[in-house]
């Protein structure tokens, strides 16, 4: 009976070795780049999305299939994204604009058709582009706020705040940018190699008025910021749209480009 | 009969207490009060003199800087610096504010004309008890005559006394009738009424949009005289110097957007409270509001008195 039931066991787990070993060969047609990617494990990664790429690749050690596998390696592009959004400086070449910029749209237009405003500063032939540029973090933190400066303007009106983006000349005066402590922490989450993120508390500042820019709004209205990421190298887009409510730009839209790398934090 | 008749004077004192208590809900004095109030509040910056002088200023300087931005178009296109079509096309933004100026020019005059005639205007409303507390001046007033009235209607009707509730609402209908001289309504209101008047053609979400858009076409032309037209006359041979108020818009223009965008912003803001107050009774009936309940109850307690024995020859009567 015992050499029965050893046998019966035995013979599980070689069953059991065999199909995870069967498995790991197999075409994994969702992500092959999964295992090139970083194999830093961060503590979102625990609750990431099943699918993604790293998480259906086995552990032929593990005794029990059953169990989550806690030793595999994890995608640092998924999850709850904490760290630092580079921001790739926008340029303008050949009538085309790359990297990051903001545009903003007139009361009553669309961000499809416009019409968007034209910034006699901005570098591009196209002077709707305002381009942006890294400020002193690097980029948009993620799981951090980076709060403005106080005060928060210079004598004429020009937005201070410098470490999300530098700030950019927009009509004869510098726009800043920073995301406010009173609102909700930004926060970006990544699965699929998209993202998602709420940056209510972004916030513009110019001419000593105070816009929130963010996505979705305070109060829950509009949408969330997205994007998306290379699940290998953490190059990412991150676009936004924010209706002004109140002030001189009331009924304005401003739209976000950010491109760049993210840099998880640690 | 002589009680019936009392009793008419004192139920009608109740009602009319009442009607007073009650009149904020009916014009929801509640909400649009306080609204009246940050619009006051946040006006106070822009209504003087010196702000409306500062702003003016700035209209004259454009003025200057679009008729040489006009000659400026002249002399590099006779120059062949440009052709028309080239200039034109490039510099769109300058043709736009050129063109557009007249418009831009009168839009903002009238703005500003409205503010400037309306400072002593602004100054008697600002005077006023804070628009919040005007709810309660009908309430409280309205609820005592209310209270006072039907004490008197009780002790009538028990066969009390009550000549010190009659002298109590005689004094409430006299104040109410006194407060408007008191607060000096009978010359502010009106300017308040005024003021409304005034303001109402500028304190619409169209006419705001107005203002947004001519921001954008003079920082648009700003920006393209700046970055674009004046080095481009540079480096065809021409001086800088020779349009000194081209080069004096550009300089002040930060100036000039950091001073009128919180003054569009305030616009923007308080178009809503605007429309509250303006949805309030006109102010030039507020004293009235006082004024003709107050002599009602007045003459009501009056009525009630007279009909009312005196204690002491109550008292005689009842002597044995």
């Amino acid at each position: 009976m015992k050499a029965t039931r050893s046998t019966t066991r035995l013979l599980a787990g070689l069953v059991g070795a065999l199909a995870l070993f069967a498995a790991s060969c197999g075409d994994d047609d969702k992500d092959t780049t999964a295992t090139t990617a970083p194999t830093e494990v961060t503590s979102a990664d625990t609750t990431a999305d099943t699918t993604a790429p790293d998480a259906t690749v086995p552990d032929t050690a593990a005794p029990d299939t059953t169990m989550p596998d806690t030793t595999m390696a994890s995608n640092p592009f998924e999850g709850a994204l904490s760290g630092v959004f580079g921001v790739v400086t926008g340029a303008c070449a050949d009538g085309a604009v790359t990297g990051s910029y903001f545009r903003m749209v007139q009361a009553g237009g669309t961000v499809e058709a416009g019409p968007f405003i034209p910034n006699g500063d901005s570098a591009c032939a196209d002077t709707t582009y305002s381009l942006l540029a890294a400020g002193t973090d690097g980029g948009l933190l993620s799981g951090d706020w980076q709060a403005a400066p106080e005060p928060a303007f210079d004598a004429t009106g020009n937005g201070l705040a410098d470490s999300l983006v530098a700030p950019v000349k927009f009509f004869g005066v510098s726009f800043a940018a920073a995301t406010d402590p009173a609102e909700a922490m930004p926060s970006i989450t990544g699965a699929d190699g998209t993202l998602t993120g709420d940056l209510s508390a972004f916030t513009a500042y110019y001419a000593n008025g105070v816009f929130n820019q963010g996505a979705p709004k305070p109060d829950g209205s509009g949408t969330a910021a997205t994007g998306t990421i290379d699940p290998t190298t953490g190059a990412f887009t991150l676009d936004w749209t924010s209706l002004i409510v109140g002030g001189s730009f009331d009924g304005f839209t401003g739209v976000w480009h950010l491109e760049g790398v993210f840099t998880p934090n640690g | 009969m002589a009680d019936r008749g009392k009793r008419w004077a004192l139920t009608a004192a109740l009602v009319v207490g009442m009607g007073v208590a009650a009149a904020p809900a009916a014009f929801q004095m509640f909400s649009r009060a306080p609204l009246g109030g940050t619009m006051i509040d946040d006006f106070r910056p822009y209504m003087s003199n010196e702000k409306i002088d500062t702003f003016r200023g700035y209209m004259t300087e454009i003025d200057a800087a679009v008729t040489e931005a006009d000659q400026l178009r002249s002399s590099l296109v006779e120059g062949g610096t440009f052709t028309a079509d080239e200039y034109d096309t490039q510099f769109f933004g300058v043709g736009n504010l050129t063109n557009g100026w007249a418009a831009i020019d009168a839009d903002m005059t009238d703005l500003l004309d409205r503010m400037d005639a309306n400072m002593a205007n602004y100054a008697a409303v600002d005077a006023l008890p804070p628009f919040a507390m005007f709810p309660w001046f009908f309430v409280i007033p309205g609820l005592a005559i209310a209270v006072v009235a039907a004490r008197c209607l009780w002790s009538a009707r028990a066969g009390r006394a009550h000549r010190g509730g009659l002298w109590a609402l005689a004094g409430l209908g006299i104040a109410l009738v006194a407060a408007p001289f008191a607060f000096q309504m009978f010359s502010r209101a009106p300017m308040g009424a005024e003021m409304i008047d005034d303001f109402r053609p500028m304190m619409t979400r169209d006419r705001v949009q107005n203002v947004q858009g001519h921001f954008i076409t003079l920082g648009g032309a700003e920006g393209q005289l700046r970055v674009a037209v004046m080095p481009a006359l540079v480096e065809s041979g021409g001086d800088a110097a020779d349009y000194p108020a081209i080069t004096q818009f550009s300089t002040d223009w930060p100036s000039i957007v950091t001073e009128f965008n919180p003054m569009i912003a305030t616009m923007s803001d308080n178009v809503d409270n605007f429309q509250a107050v303006d949805a309030l009774p006109s102010f030039s009936l507020f004293p009235w509001f006082f004024v003709v309940p107050g002599a009602l109850v007045a003459g009501l307690a009056a009525v009630s008195l007279r009909r009312t024995s005196p204690p002491t020859s109550h008292l005689e009567t009842d002597s044995p």
